[in-house]
């Protein structure tokens, strides 16, 4: 079933394979999804948001909030790759 | 004769029936059984309870109030869904095993949620653990077999913490009645610590990231919905705020999140996403205010939901190609359209995007927190949402049916998946949209409303920027690939560590024994040895001597004896 395994993910090897969804499909998607970022964050000097939590009176706090914490996560769990993955049979060696 | 039967009886009647009847009856009993037990559950009144007296203490099995009301309805929902997900199972499916294991549990479930003392509880506790087992049996490979039996050792373990507890509670106070317990004396922390086991808190979490993602593609939509949620529904009944919950539920939402991200099997993602809103449920039972209760058990019923409907679009994956690596999937959208939208709604429900269920009950939770002045948890739980839309929202959805295209090209799972899986998504939009659906059957009066604009707004920027990071890692390839391969977790301790541990050391004792052994023999045959230079064939004491030399000697002796007797 697994035959052919490269070991790692065919993603970003040279030569990418063919991404599911087209080109012109993709920027586009891309191009609404960055609009609705930029509303998002526009609104926020624009509307006032009723405060409870002290962070939440930093400008954008939600969207730094969103955007850093799981930058961070990403970041994190590249770093905790390196200690815990193992080859796929690890526990079928024995 | 009551006007109700206990709700888990019509369940354990159906499992009776199930194998005698196949095709077409058999799929109208199957979908029967949850209809006629939400018609029993709506007609069991508040405060309604039957009891029955053994020795000296009275067993309640049916205990009906609000809060084990809702779990009532809850796992009735969840049951009809299930059931019809997998109605399609044939013989070489297991199908009766399966059907009949599928009843018991569900029907355990129930009667863990209605039990109205301890005894009652721990039996169904246990039903629950041995039914369930099965559904991962079911799978039929070596892998399943083990996982299953390490699920299945890991649950017992549970069951004994709980019999023991309620025993010691027995006798410090002489009531078995299962309401507030708190962690107080050895029962209490039993009691919790038997529920923690069934709840994957941290560290006795891993039987579910380590069985789940084994069991068979219509098997895990039913493992997905009972346990943990009795465990929840455990803990909101026995330990609302209990402030150490507090703090669990806080590192369970957030250290899963760390490994979802880099877990290529899709499956094993939910699981470790399901700790990860469990974390959120078991944050809120900790608050213990009432709208943070109310918050942890509206978050319980719609994970059911939108769980159970990433658990089933996964399944039909599944089902379908095979697999649910990541490594080998990818582009499914082309040939499971319905099947790729209806994941989506699940990943939005989860995801809390506001007019989906998880919106609703997770901002019940957030809302408490602030309320309760926990300054300091709060950033953490907006964290750990703002992780799930990495993992279930992105991952989920993007490396199954997007991303770059595996090639492979399949159909649309059979139409009962399908209809299961909107039917869940139908619940997920509509309790999203119109929240007073759950919330009027909340434990908690309130008054609440999430729809209010700053809510909104917050929500998107939260969200919309967790994605953002995504795409940009995306873009720049940063993202982690996915890669085959497994992550070690506290697993690693029973499953590699003790057997290492166990091998060194039985082959130390081996190499002492051997010793002790080999100079206890040398001992014995060195003292053989002696007897036998002196006593042997050659020995001098069993040297044959000649006459002369006797008699020779007796002259001797003879002579000797004259000599000093006339001295």
């Amino acid at each position: 079933m697994n035959q052919g395994d490269t070991g790692h993910g065919d993603a970003h090897g040279s030569g990418h394979p063919p991404s599911s969804v087209g080109p012109r499909a993709t920027r586009w998607i891309l191009i609404g999804f960055f609009s609705v970022c930029a509303a998002a964050v526009i609104t926020d000097f624009v509307y006032h948001r009723h405060m409870e939590h002290p962070l939440e009176h930093i400008p954008a706090f939600y969207t730094l909030y969103g955007l850093l914490g799981v930058a961070g996560l990403i970041l994190a769990a590249k770093g905790l790759r390196r200690i815990v993955m193992r080859p796929e049979d690890y526990y079928d060696a024995d | 004769m009551p006007t109700s039967l206990p709700p888990f009886a019509i369940f354990f009647a159906g499992a009776l029936l199930v194998p005698f009847v196949r095709g077409w009856p058999r799929y109208v009993l199957l979908l029967a059984i949850p209809i006629l037990g939400a018609i029993n559950v709506a007609g069991i009144p508040e405060g309604f309870e039957l009891s029955t007296g053994i020795l000296s203490y009275t067993l309640t099995l049916v205990r009906a109030d609000r809060l084990s009301l809702l779990f009532g309805y809850l796992f009735h929902l969840g049951a009809f869904i299930a059931i019809l997900y997998s109605l399609h199972l044939k013989k070489e499916d297991s199908a009766t095993l399966q059907h009949t294991a599928a009843l018991v549990y569900a029907g355990s479930g129930l009667g863990a949620v209605f039990a109205g003392d301890l005894v009652t509880l721990f039996l169904f506790w246990e039903i629950l653990a041995v039914s369930s087992v099965f559904l991962i049996f079911a799978r039929g490979t070596a892998r399943a077999r083990r996982a299953g039996m390490r699920y299945l050792v890991i649950q017992v373990v549970s069951g004994v913490a709980l019999l023991a507890g309620t025993m010691a509670r027995a006798a410090q106070t002489g009531d078995i009645s299962f309401d507030f317990i708190g962690l107080e004396g050895l029962a209490g922390w039993l009691i919790f610590l038997a529920i923690a086991v069934k709840g994957a808190f941290p560290l006795v979490h891993n039987w579910l990231t380590d069985a789940y993602p084994e069991s068979t593609p219509t098997g895990t939509v039913f493992l997905s919905a009972f346990t943990t949620k009795v465990a929840v529904y455990a803990l909101a009944r026995g330990f609302p705020g209990t402030e150490l919950l507090i703090y669990v539920g806080a590192v369970m939402a957030c250290y899963p999140i760390f490994f979802a991200v880099i877990e290529n099997d899709l499956r094993r993602v939910l699981s470790y996403s399901m700790i990860n809103q469990i974390g959120f449920m078991v944050c809120g039972v900790g608050v213990g205010s009432a709208l943070a209760i109310n918050g942890a058990v509206a978050h319980a019923f719609n994970d059911v939901l939108f769980k159970g409907l990433l658990f089933m679009s996964m399944g039909a994956v599944l089902y379908r190609t095979g697999t649910t690596k990541a490594s080998d999937l990818g582009g499914l959208w082309k040939t499971m359209p319905f099947t790729t939208v209806l994941c989506i709604v699940g990943a939005a429900s989860i995801s809390a995007v506001p007019f989906f269920n998880g919106f609703v009950s997770k901002a019940l939770i957030m809302t408490a927190l602030l309320e309760e002045g926990h300054n300091w948890i709060w950033p953490v739980m907006l964290f750990a949402s703002a992780g799930v839309v990495e993992h279930a929202g992105i991952k989920i959805p993007f490396f199954a049916f997007f991303a770059h295209d595996s090639g492979i090209r399949t159909r649309e799972p059979p139409w009962n998946m399908l209809a299961a899986m909107t039917l869940g998504a139908l619940a997920c939009v509509l309790i999203g949209s119109v929240p007073s659906l759950l919330y009027d059957h909340l434990p908690n009066a309130m008054d609440y409303s999430p729809y209010d604009m700053t809510h909104m707004l917050t929500q998107v920027q939260l969200l919309a920027f967790a994605v953002a990071a995504v795409v940009l890692f995306r873009l720049a390839r940063i993202y982690p690939d996915e890669i085959r391969a497994v992550n070690l977790d506290v697993e690693w301790v029973y499953r590699k560590m003790a057997p290492a541990v166990v091998r060194r050391a039985g082959s130390a004792i081996r190499a002492a024994d051997s010793a002790v052994r080999g100079a206890a023999m040398s001992g014995v045959s060195w003292a053989l040895g002696g007897a036998f230079r002196h006593t042997g064939p050659h020995g001098v004491l069993a040297r044959s001597w000649p006459t002369g030399s006797m008699v020779l000697w007796v002259a001797v002796l003879l002579a000797a004896f004259l000599i000093l007797r006339t001295l």
